[in-house]
C-alpha cells in the first residue's frame, strides 16, 4: 500500500508539472488525494511487509509502542501466562466501558439509587445488558487479577529484576478488591447494604485491640476508620457518595496510574519472564543467524537507562518474533474472546438486584462478597485479626517474597521445576489438611469462648483458628526452606497454603455458613428464623 | 519465522474472526430484542389493531385518523409525592377506554367505577394493586420475582390497600376489609397483638373475679379444654390445653371466689313463675335457648347459651346475677330489668332447672370430684394465664397486662422471608402466611426429627410439669408422642441446654434426663407458641387477613390523598337518659348514632319518626310490628317516670329538623283519597298488611296485638313528616331495606302519606282522648312537647 500511494503522489507531481501551474487546479488535485495523504499521515508507513516496516509499525504507534517490537516466541505461548494479565486488562477496560454507560443513569442517592438500578433493568435501553456485563466483568476481573498473580508467583515472575513490579501488582490486587467491593453498595439492596455494613465493622474491628489495651477513649482508631469510610455511625447517604467517588474518580484514576507504572515496568524489566535456559539456548542461536541487524538502531539509545548486560530485546533474536502481527493477533484475539464471553453472561445472566436496602431488615446471615468470605469467615472468629492483622500480614508479606526470596535458579519456570512441583503439591494437601481439620476442630469442639466463658477477648485476638493457621503454614514454610535449603521452595510453600486456605475458606463460607454464622451441610437446611 | 509461527498466527487469525463476529452477533441481539421482541410491544400493537377496528365500526374519517398511528412507546404515571412510576400502563394500555371492557387482558379497561373515585394519575396502579411498577415485563412487572416482596393483590386482597387512605373501620367498596376490621374488635385481637392504633375498647372476654364462684369446676376444666364443645359460637379460641394445663388453670381460675355469693342462702323459687318472667324479659333475643331440628342453634347471639346452663353455673351466683348484671360486668350487655328478690328466685328456678343436662348431672356425679388444687398448680395457672395472655381478653383483678403475642403494627409489610413457614405446604406469601395463621395456628411449624434415644425422650417428657408440657403440645400440630419429644429436644437446644448435636452444652457428667428435666421445668414454657385457634369460618378468616394485610408502613404521602375520617360519635350522655340507658343497656340492640347493635331499629331520628304518645305507650308493653315474628322488645315494666322520661327525651332529641319538609309545606294539598287510590294502585297491600289483609313481608300496618287493646294503627304510630320521607327515598333512612323506591312525585307522596295518617284506630283514639293531631304547618320542634 505504502508504494501505491507514493506513486500516486508521483502521478500527482507529474501531473502538475505537465499542466498548467494554476493553484485551483493543485487544489482540486489534493483535494483528490486527501483520503490517501490523511491516511498516509495518519498511519506513516504502508503495510508493512518486511520485518522493519512492522517492527516500525508497531514502534510508532502510540497504542503499541508499549510492546516491544520483537517478542520472545515463549511470551506468546499460552502456558506461559495463560493470558490472565491480557484478560485482566481487558476487563478493566470492559468495565470502564460499562461503567461509563451506567453512570449516565445512576444517581448516588439513597432515595434514587435503587429507583435508578430499576431504570437501567427495566427501561434504559440495554441497561441490563450493560449491568450485567459490569458485574461479571468485575467478579471475573477480580478472579483473573488472583490467577495473574498465582502465575506470576509460580513462574517466579517476582524475581529480580521485576521485585518492584510485583510490589506494583499487589497493589494493583488490593485495588481492584477496593473497586469492587466499593461498587458493591452502590445498587443500594439489602445485599449491598448489609454487606457493606459489615465491611464497617471490620473496619472499625482495631477497637477490639484499642479495647483490650484499655485506650479506647482516648485513642479510637477503629471508630476514626469506620467514620473515614462511612462518614456517619451508619451506612447511609455519607457512605454512598464517598463510595460512588472512590468507585467512579479515585479508585480508577489511582488504577490507572498503577496500570501504567506496571506495564511500563514489564518493559523496562525486560519483558516478560521466561527461563534462564530459553535464553541460553537462544544465545548460541544468535550466533548461528548473525548479528541482529534487522531491530531498529533507535532503540539503543535507551539501552544506558535499562537494567541489565544487554537490552532484553538484542537478545536472542532468533528466538523472536515481530510483534506484528504475531502479539497483536494474539493480543486482538485474548481481547475479543474475554469481551465475547462477558457478552455471552452479561445475555444469559442477570446480576442480582435484592430488596430495597432496609436497615430494620437485617439480613442472616449477612455475606459480603465472595472474594471477601473467606476473610469473613476470619472475622467469625477475631474481628481484628480477620478482618486488618490476617489480610495486612499476608498483604505485606507477598510484597516482600521478592526481597526475601532471592534465588535466580528456575526463573520463568512453572513451580520452578519437578522439586518446586512436588513442594507445591505438598503444600497444597498440607493446606487442605490443616483448614479442613481446623474447621472440623471448631465447629465440633467450639473454641476459646465456649471453654472458657471469662477469657479476655485480647487472647482469642491473638488465638484465633485463623492465626493458628498463619502461624502453622509460616512453620510450614520455614520446614521446607530449612530442608530444601532453598527460600523459593518456602515462599512456594507459603504462598500455596495461602493460596489453598483462601479457596477453601472462600468455599466453606460460601456453601457452609448459614444465619448466625452457624455451620450447615447445605442452605436447604437453614433454620426459617 | 518458521511455519509453526505462521500456523499460530493464522490460529489466532480465526480465533479473532469467530470472536468479533461472535461479539457483533450479540451486540446486535441484544439491539433487536431491546427493539423489537418486548411482549408490552405486542399489545399495545393489539391494542392499535382493535382502536382501528374500532373506528371502523364508528365509521367518521376523523377518528379513523385519530386511531391510526397508535404510538407504541412506554406509557407510565408518575406519582411524584409516592415517589413512584408506574408502567403497568404499557402493557395495560386499554384501562381507561370503556370500549375495552369485554376484551381479554391486559388490554382489559378497569372494572368498577374505582377509577372515577381515585384517578389513574393520582394513585397510579401499584398504590392499590401492589407489584412492581417500574417493571416493563410481566412476570417483574406482577412481583412475581425473587426480591419483591409486595406481588400483585389478586381478588378480595387488594382491599388491604385501601387501608394507606382509609382509616375508617367501614370502607367503601372494600366489605371484606370493613368486616376483617369489625372482626379484629370482635375477637380482641389487640388483647394479644400490638396493632398500631387498633385497641380494645372493651375487652372481648367477661370479668372473671369471681369466676370460682360462678361456675362447677367440671364445667370450667371442659370449657377450658374445648370451648368449642359447649359453645360453638363463642368468641373463647381453642388452646388445645393438655390435662395438665386445664388442671393448672382451672385450679387457679377457682381461687377467686365471692364470699357474698358463697354465703348466700340456697335459692327456692317457683317455676311456672319464673317460665312467665321468662317469656316476658324476650330472653331469646339475646339468647340460645334450644336447638331445631338440625341441631341449629334457636335465638339471639349476644349472651351465652342457656343450653346446659344448669350443669354450668351456681344457682346462687344465678340469683344475684340476674338482680343487678352490671355490678358482675360493668360491659355486659345484658339489661338489668326491674326484678323483684322472688322474681330473681323464680327465674332463676326456671333457668336453672329447664336448660339442665341430667344424663351431664349423672355422669358428672359418677366422675369423682376435682381435687382442690394444689399450691403449684394455682401457681402453675397463675403463670399460664400470664403466659398464653389470658389477660387480653378477660380481666382478672385490675392489674394492666401488656400484650403477649407478636407485634402486629406493620405485619402487612414484614418481608415475607421473615415469616415462619416451618414445613407446611402453603405458598411463601404474606397472605396464605397469615390466611394459614389464623386458620390453623399450629401448622405453621418445623416437624422435628426424633433424636434416637426413644426411652430418654419419654423419660424427660413424663417428669416434665404440665406447664412445660403445655408449651410442648403447643408447637405441634397433633401433639403425638413422637413429636412432643422432638420438640423437647429442639426447646432445650434452643434454649441453649442442649448443643447443636443434642448434648448438653457444658458436657457435665450427669444424668442427662434428670437434668434436662429440672432445666425445663425451670423455665416451663420456653418459647410456647400461644396463638389459639378461633375455628374461623373461610370467608372470616380470609377478611382477617385482608384486614391484618393492611397493617402496612406504606402510608398516603400527604393528607390530601387520605379519605376523610368519619368521627365515630360515642352515644353516652351524662343525663338521666344516658343513665337509663346504660341500665337498661338500650345500645345491646338498638343504634344510636354510631354507637350501639342494628339488631332493632335504628333510634338516631326515632323523634322525628313515631308519635311520642306512642312511643310511651310502647315503651309500657312493647309488642312485635310484624305477625310473623314472636320476638319483640323484652317487656322492662320501666316504672311510669322513666317512659315518660324516655319517650320526651326521644320525642326532643333524637330528631331531625330536615326530615319531610316537603310534608310540612304540601301537606295542604294533600288528598287522603287520591292517596287510597294510590295505595291500592301500587300494589301496596303486596307486603303490608291492612285489617288482616296483605303480605307478611313489611310491617303490618294496623297491627291488631290480642292482649293489647290499643293495637296501634299506621297513622297512630308514624309522623306525616317520616312517612313522606320514606315514601320518597326508603333507602335513604335505611340503606338496606327491602322497600322499593317507587319513584313517587312529590304529589304522589304527598296523597299517600295523608292516607296512611288517617289509618288510625278507633279505639286507640279513645283511649286517649287528649291525644291530637298537630295543627298544619306547626314545626316540629313544638311537635313533640310533653303534654305533662
Amino acid at each position: 500500500m505504502g508504494t501505491e500511494s507514493s506513486k500516486m503522489a508521483r502521478q500527482v507531481e507529474s501531473d502538475r508539472q505537465d499542466a498548467s501551474p494554476g493553484a485551483l487546479r493543485l487544489l482540486w488535485c489534493n483535494l483528490l488525494v486527501t483520503p490517501r495523504s490523511f491516511r498516509d499521515s495518519l498511519i506513516r508507513h504502508g503495510r508493512p511487509t518486511s520485518e522493519r516496516a512492522a517492527s516500525q509499525a508497531v514502534f510508532t504507534n502510540f497504542f503499541l509502542h508499549i510492546l516491544p517490537t520483537r517478542i520472545h516466541r515463549d511470551s506468546l505461548r499460552i502456558r506461559t501466562t495463560l493470558g490472565l494479565g491480557v484478560i485482566s486488562l481487558v476487563l478493566f477496560f470492559l468495565l470502564s466501558l460499562t461503567g461509563v454507560a451506567l453512570m449516565i443513569y445512576y444517581k448516588p442517592s439513597t432515595d434514587l439509587a435503587y429507583d435508578s438500578m430499576k431504570e437501567i433493568q427495566y427501561v434504559v435501553p440495554t441497561g441490563r445488558f450493560m449491568r450485567n456485563i459490569h458485574r461479571w466483568a468485575a467478579h471475573g476481573m477480580v478472579l483473573c487479577v488472583i490467577l495473574h498473580m498465582a502465575r506470576a508467583f509460580y513462574t517466579a515472575a517476582y524475581k529480580s529484576p521485576r521485585q518492584f513490579n510485583w510490589v506494583v501488582g499487589m497493589i494493583l490486587f488490593v485495588l481492584t478488591l477496593a473497586l469492587s467491593f466499593t461498587g458493591y453498595l452502590l445498587p443500594w439492596d439489602q445485599l449491598a447494604y448489609w454487606a457493606v455494613t459489615i465491611g464497617s465493622e471490620i473496619a472499625q474491628s482495631p477497637r477490639e485491640i484499642t479495647d483490650a489495651l484499655g485506650i479506647t477513649a482516648w485513642f479510637d482508631i477503629g471508630a476514626y476508620q469506620k467514620q473515614l469510610l462511612l462518614g456517619a455511625n451508619h451506612v447511609g447517604q455519607e457512605a454512598l457518595i464517598r463510595f460512588y467517588v472512590l468507585h467512579v474518580i479515585v479508585l480508577p484514576f489511582v488504577m490507572c496510574v498503577f496500570l501504567a507504572i506496571h506495564f511500563w515496568r514489564i518493559r523496562k524489566d525486560g519483558g516478560l519472564t521466561r527461563p534462564a535456559g530459553a535464553e541460553a539456548c537462544s544465545e548460541s542461536e544468535k550466533f548461528r543467524n548473525g548479528p541482529p541487524a534487522l531491530a531498529p538502531a533507535k532503540t539503543y539509545g535507551l539501552m544506558a537507562v535499562v537494567r541489565g548486560r544487554t537490552p532484553a530485546v538484542d537478545r536472542s533474536m532468533a528466538n523472536t518474533m515481530a510483534t506484528y502481527p504475531n502479539a497483536l493477533y494474539a493480543i486482538g484475539a485474548l481481547c475479543m474472546v474475554t469481551f465475547f464471553v462477558m457478552l455471552c453472561l452479561g445475555h444469559s445472566f442477570n446480576a442480582p438486584l435484592t430488596e430495597h436496602a432496609n436497615p430494620l431488615v437485617p439480613e442472616n446471615p449477612a455475606k459480603a462478597p465472595w472474594y471477601f468470605l473467606g476473610l469473613q469467615e476470619l472475622v467469625s472468629y477475631s474481628a481484628f485479626m480477620g478482618g486488618v492483622g490476617i489480610p495486612g500480614i499476608v498483604v505485606v508479606g507477598l510484597m516482600l517474597v521478592p526481597y526475601l526470596d532471592r534465588e535466580q535458579e528456575e526463573v520463568g519456570v512453572w513451580f520452578g521445576g519437578s522439586r518446586g512441583r512436588r513442594v507445591s503439591l505438598a503444600s497444597a494437601l498440607f493446606a487442605i489438611v490443616v483448614v479442613v481439620g481446623i474447621l472440623t476442630f471448631t465447629i465440633n469442639y467450639g473454641w476459646l469462648r465456649d471453654w472458657y466463658p471469662n477469657i479476655p477477648q485480647i487472647v482469642i485476638t491473638f488465638v484465633n483458628p485463623g492465626t493458628v493457621m498463619l502461624v502453622v503454614f509460616s512453620l510450614w514454610s520455614f520446614f521446607i526452606t530449612q530442608k530444601t535449603n532453598s527460600t523459593r521452595m518456602g515462599a512456594l510453600a507459603i504462598f500455596t497454603c495461602f493460596l489453598l486456605a483462601f479457596a477453601i475458606l472462600t468455599y466453606f463460607a460460601t456453601v457452609h455458613r448459614g444465619p448466625n454464622w452457624g455451620f450447615y451441610w447445605s442452605k436447604s437446611d437453614w433454620p426459617v428464623h | 519465522m518458521d511455519n509453526s509461527d505462521e500456523y499460530r498466527v493464522g490460529w489466532l487469525k480465526w480465533l479473532l474472526l469467530v470472536s468479533s463476529i461472535g461479539c457483533l452477533a450479540l451486540l446486535s441481539l441484544a439491539a433487536f430484542q431491546e427493539n423489537f421482541t418486548a411482549s408490552w410491544r405486542a399489545h399495545q400493537v393489539e391494542y392499535s389493531k382493535r382502536l382501528d377496528q374500532l373506528a371502523r365500526a364508528t365509521e367518521t374519517k376523523t377518528q379513523r385518523k385519530s386511531s391510526a398511528n397508535y404510538p407504541i412507546k412506554v406509557r407510565q404515571v408518575f406519582l411524584d409525592e409516592w415517589k413512584r412510576v408506574d408502567r403497568c400502563v404499557t402493557c395495560h394500555v386499554g384501562i381507561e377506554n370503556p370500549d375495552f371492557a369485554e376484551v381479554p387482558q391486559p388490554l382489559t379497561a378497569h372494572s368498577g367505577d374505582i377509577l372515577k373515585h381515585h384517578p389513574a394519575d393520582k394513585f397510579g396502579c401499584t398504590i392499590c394493586h401492589q407489584g412492581q411498577g417500574r417493571a416493563t415485563e410481566k412476570q417483574a412487572a406482577h412481583g412475581h420475582v425473587p426480591f419483591w416482596d409486595k406481588p400483585l393483590l389478586v381478588g378480595d386482597f387488594v382491599q388491604a390497600t385501601c387501608a394507606k387512605c382509609h382509616h375508617d373501620e367501614q370502607v367503601p367498596q372494600a366489605p371484606a376489609l370493613s368486616h376483617g376490621r369489625q372482626l379484629i374488635g370482635q375477637l380482641g385481637c389487640a388483647g394479644c397483638h400490638k396493632m398500631g392504633d387498633i385497641a380494645n375498647r372493651v375487652k372481648a372476654g367477661p370479668q372473671l373475679d369471681s369466676i370460682g364462684s360462678k361456675v362447677s369446676r367440671k364445667w370450667l376444666d371442659k370449657w377450658l379444654t374445648n370451648p368449642k364443645d359447649y359453645l360453638p359460637q363463642g368468641k373463647m379460641p381453642y388452646y388445645g390445653l393438655n390435662p395438665g394445663a386445664v388442671d393448672a388453670l382451672a385450679s387457679y381460675l377457682m381461687t377467686f371466689r365471692n364470699g357474698a355469693i358463697d354465703h348466700r342462702p340456697k335459692p327456692e323459687g317457683d317455676y311456672d313463675t319464673g317460665a312467665n318472667i321468662y317469656r316476658e324479659s324476650q330472653c331469646i333475643v339475646c339468647h340460645v335457648t334450644k336447638l331445631d331440628y338440625n341441631d341449629n342453634p334457636v335465638g339471639g347471639q349476644i349472651g351465652p347459651n342457656l343450653l346446659e346452663i344448669g350443669n354450668k353455673v351456681n344457682s346462687r351466683w344465678l340469683v344475684t346475677f340476674l338482680k343487678n348484671p352490671h355490678s358482675f360486668y360493668p360491659n355486659t350487655k345484658m339489661p338489668a330489668f326491674h326484678f323483684s328478690d322472688q322474681e330473681a328466685l323464680d327465674l332463676s328456678q326456671y333457668v336453672m332447672e329447664e336448660w339442665i343436662d341430667y344424663d351431664l348431672l349423672d355422669a358428672e356425679e359418677q366422675e369423682p370430684e376435682p381435687a382442690q388444687g394444689t399450691a403449684e398448680q394455682i401457681g402453675q395457672g397463675k403463670r399460664l394465664f400470664a403466659e398464653l395472655g389470658c389477660g387480653g381478653c378477660h380481666d382478672l383483678g385490675h392489674k394492666t397486662v401488656k400484650p403477649t403475642g407478636p407485634d402486629l403494627t406493620f405485619i402487612g409489610s414484614t418481608p415475607v422471608h421473615q415469616l415462619t413457614f416451618g414445613d407446611a405446604k402453603v405458598p411463601h406469601t404474606t397472605p396464605d402466611f397469615l390466611y394459614t395463621k389464623l386458620k390453623s395456628p399450629k401448622s405453621l411449624h418445623h416437624k422435628f426429627k426424633l433424636p434416637t434415644e426413644g426411652d430418654f425422650a419419654a423419660a424427660i417428657w413424663n417428669n416434665l410439669s404440665p406447664a412445660a408440657q403445655f408449651s410442648g403440645s403447643q408447637a405441634l400440630p397433633d401433639g403425638s408422642e413422637q413429636d412432643r419429644m422432638a420438640w423437647v429436644f429442639v426447646q432445650a437446644q434452643r434454649a441453649g441446654l442442649l448443643d447443636a448435636s443434642l448434648k448438653i452444652a457444658d458436657g457435665v457428667a450427669r444424668s442427662q434426663a434428670a437434668w434436662l428435666v429440672e432445666e425445663l421445668n425451670k423455665t416451663a414454657a420456653l418459647n410456647p407458641l400461644k396463638m389459639p385457634n378461633f375455628q374461623l369460618l373461610d370467608e372470616d378468616a380470609k377478611a382477617l387477613t385482608i384486614a391484618l394485610m393492611s397493617l402496612s408502613d406504606v402510608s398516603a404521602p400527604s393528607k390530601h390523598f387520605e379519605a376523610p375520617r368519619r368521627p365515630k360519635m360515642v352515644f353516652n350522655p351524662k343525663d338521666k337518659f344516658g343513665k337509663l340507658e346504660r341500665h337498661y343497656r338500650c345500645l345491646s340492640c338498638h343504634q344510636i348514632r354510631d354507637s350501639g347493635e342494628l339488631l332493632a331499629s335504628d333510634l338516631t331520628y326515632e323523634g322525628s319518626r313515631v308519635d311520642r304518645e306512642w312511643l310511651e305507650h310502647y315503651l309500657d308493653k312493647p309488642y312485635s310490628m310484624r305477625r310473623m315474628l314472636t320476638i319483640a322488645m323484652p317487656i322492662f315494666h320501666f316504672p311510669k317516670e322513666e317512659s315518660r322520661l324516655m319517650a320526651d327525651y326521644i320525642s326532643y332529641v333524637f330528631v331531625d329538623s330536615e326530615m319531610g319538609k316537603g310534608w310540612r309545606l304540601g301537606r295542604a294539598q294533600a288528598d287522603p283519597e287520591r292517596g287510597k287510590t294510590l295505595f291500592e294502585s301500587k300494589g301496596c297491600l303486596a307486603c303490608h298488611q291492612l285489617h288482616g289483609t296483605g303480605g307478611d313481608v313489611g310491617p303490618s300496618l294496623t297491627t291488631q296485638v290480642p292482649e293489647f287493646p290499643h293495637g296501634t294503627w299506621v297513622g297512630d304510630k308514624l309522623k306525616g313528616e317520616w312517612i313522606y320521607q320514606w315514601l320518597k327515598d326508603p333507602q335513604a333512612l335505611l340503606p338496606d331495606t327491602i322497600e322499593p323506591n317507587l319513584s313517587l312525585s312529590d304529589q304522589e307522596s304527598l296523597d299517600l302519606t295523608a292516607y296512611l295518617l288517617s289509618l288510625k284506630n278507633p279505639e286507640y283514639q279513645q283511649l286517649d282522648p287528649a291525644h291530637e293531631e298537630p295543627e298544619a304547618g306547626e314545626v316540629p320542634e313544638e311537635h313533640g312537647e310533653p303534654e305533662s
